[in-house]
């Protein structure tokens, strides 16, 4: 059943009803987890609800970027505790140029959530970066009775614009026209919350250039603007100005 | 239907078919208060091109989250039908697309060969769609969720004005499955 929604609700309300327990309890359980072995991040579009920039029920699964793949199997190994049925999905790690995953399920009281650890590249250490210098997220909720303590390295909005934007499977998105893309969906989403902010934009560019990508973001968020109408953004107007920001990037 | 339904959406990467079973989760979990798990599985024997989306749906809890026992399968391509109607359960339904799957294989499924790429890329003018275009298919063909709740969840996921290529792509899926249903006195 679809909630409520006014613009106090928490984001964990943005779970649905059933999988909200199940999904509060794994996080608490990897925060538990991550004081045992810290290199990991959580990403994705549940970083995003966490930290109030999605305001949309869909069915969250829960992305934890490690720092590499021998961290992966350093957690797998990581005894969890014994409420949470945890099914591998995978028979092996699925390795490609861009990125290597392992799919998990996590089940509480037969409700199950996906869990899904990747890890790519240098993009570990460029949400690391920020989360030293900002700080964990971290909330208790009360929720049928518990009090549910996270405190967990979540992905900043403005790395996740930049990390979104860049990945191959946007590009993918734009070359195929896809309307649908959750990528795509995210970038707007979090570009028309801080197209006006000028400190969004001095960030995107510093970080950016120092993880030295940033004439291919210039160039992917230009494509990205212009092909707007193509791809089901035609409605989000893109002002000279910021189309000028953008075209002045230089490393 | 029994109480769980395990579903398998089967094609090559790009075809959006990953997306197409969260969308079904989603119709499922979210707008028919029914328990369902999406997962998407990659490992040795999903590598050189086949790729596969798994949605397993019931009213009742789901005890286990990996698809055992296939109730319905859609292969878009002939390698993912060769690779996993093998999987399929007898009096399973196996809904391949009429132009790229040319063998099927000779058992006691329920075969649906329906012209979805086609569709997608002549009738709606854009072959990306072919995925809604499956979907609408897959719930015309087995009810596992309601019309409404598929519509729902599509338009939930889909960027304002661009609903309605969506929502004919889905109802021309639901049009194929009525023809397909009624031509085998279903």
């Amino acid at each position: 059943m679809l909630m409520p929604i006014s613009a106090n609700t928490p984001w964990y309300c943005y779970i649905q009803a059933r999988y909200r327990l199940p999904m509060l309890l794994i996080l608490e359980e990897l925060s538990r987890l991550r004081e045992l072995q810290d290199n990991f991040v959580l990403v994705g579009g549940l970083s995003l609800l966490m930290w109030g920039r999605l305001k949309h029920q869909v069915l969250w699964d829960v992305d934890l970027l490690f720092r590499d793949k021998f961290s992966i199997f350093k957690f797998l190994a990581l005894a969890k505790d014994p409420k949470f049925d945890v099914v591998s999905m995978d028979e092996d790690f699925s390795d490609s140029e861009t990125i290597v995953s392992f799919h998990t399920s996590w089940g509480f009281q037969a409700r199950w959530v996906n869990v899904d650890y990747l890890t790519r590249s240098k993009w570990y250490y460029f949400h690391k970066d920020t989360i030293d210098q900002r700080g964990d997220f971290e909330e208790e909720v009360e929720l049928e009775g518990r009090k549910i303590h996270i405190k967990l390295p979540v992905a900043y909005p403005w790395d996740l614009f930049i990390e979104k934007s860049l990945s191959p499977r946007l590009e993918q998105d734009l070359s195929t026209s896809n309307d649908l893309s959750y990528d795509l969906r995210h970038v707007f989403i979090l570009f028309e919350q801080e197209r006006e902010n000028p400190e969004f934009w001095s960030y995107i560019r510093k970080k950016t250039e120092r993880f030295d990508r940033l004439s291919e973001l210039k160039e992917r968020l230009l494509s990205i603007f212009q092909q707007r109408e193509r791809i089901g953004y035609g409605h989000v107007e893109i002002e000279d100005s910021i189309a000028r920001l953008i075209s002045d990037w230089e490393e | 239907m029994g109480s769980r339904y395990e579903i398998r959406l089967s094609g090559e990467g790009g075809q959006g078919l990953i997306l197409a079973g969260i969308i079904l989760a989603e119709a499922a979990a979210i707008y028919d208060e029914k328990n369902a798990i999406q997962t998407q599985s990659y490992g040795p024997e999903a590598r050189g091109g086949a790729c596969k989306s798994e949605v397993i749906i019931s009213e009742d809890e789901i005890d286990y989250p990996k698809a055992t026992c296939i109730d319905l399968l859609l292969s878009l391509t002939q390698e993912a039908c060769d690779k996993y109607a093998g999987e399929l359960k007898k009096g399973g339904v196996l809904i391949v697309d009429a132009l790229s799957v040319e063998r099927v294989p000779e058992d006691d499924f329920r075969i649906f060969r329906l012209p979805i790429l086609e569709t997608a890329r002549d009738k709606m003018g854009k072959l990306i769609v072919a995925n809604i275009v499956a979907l609408g298919v897959i719930v015309g063909l087995s009810k596992i969720v309601s019309r409404e709740a598929i519509e729902k969840a599509l338009l939930a996921r889909v960027p304002k004005g661009t609903e309605q290529l969506n929502s004919r792509a889905l109802a021309a899926g639901f049009e194929l499955a009525a023809a397909a249903m009624e031509s085998q006195g279903s």
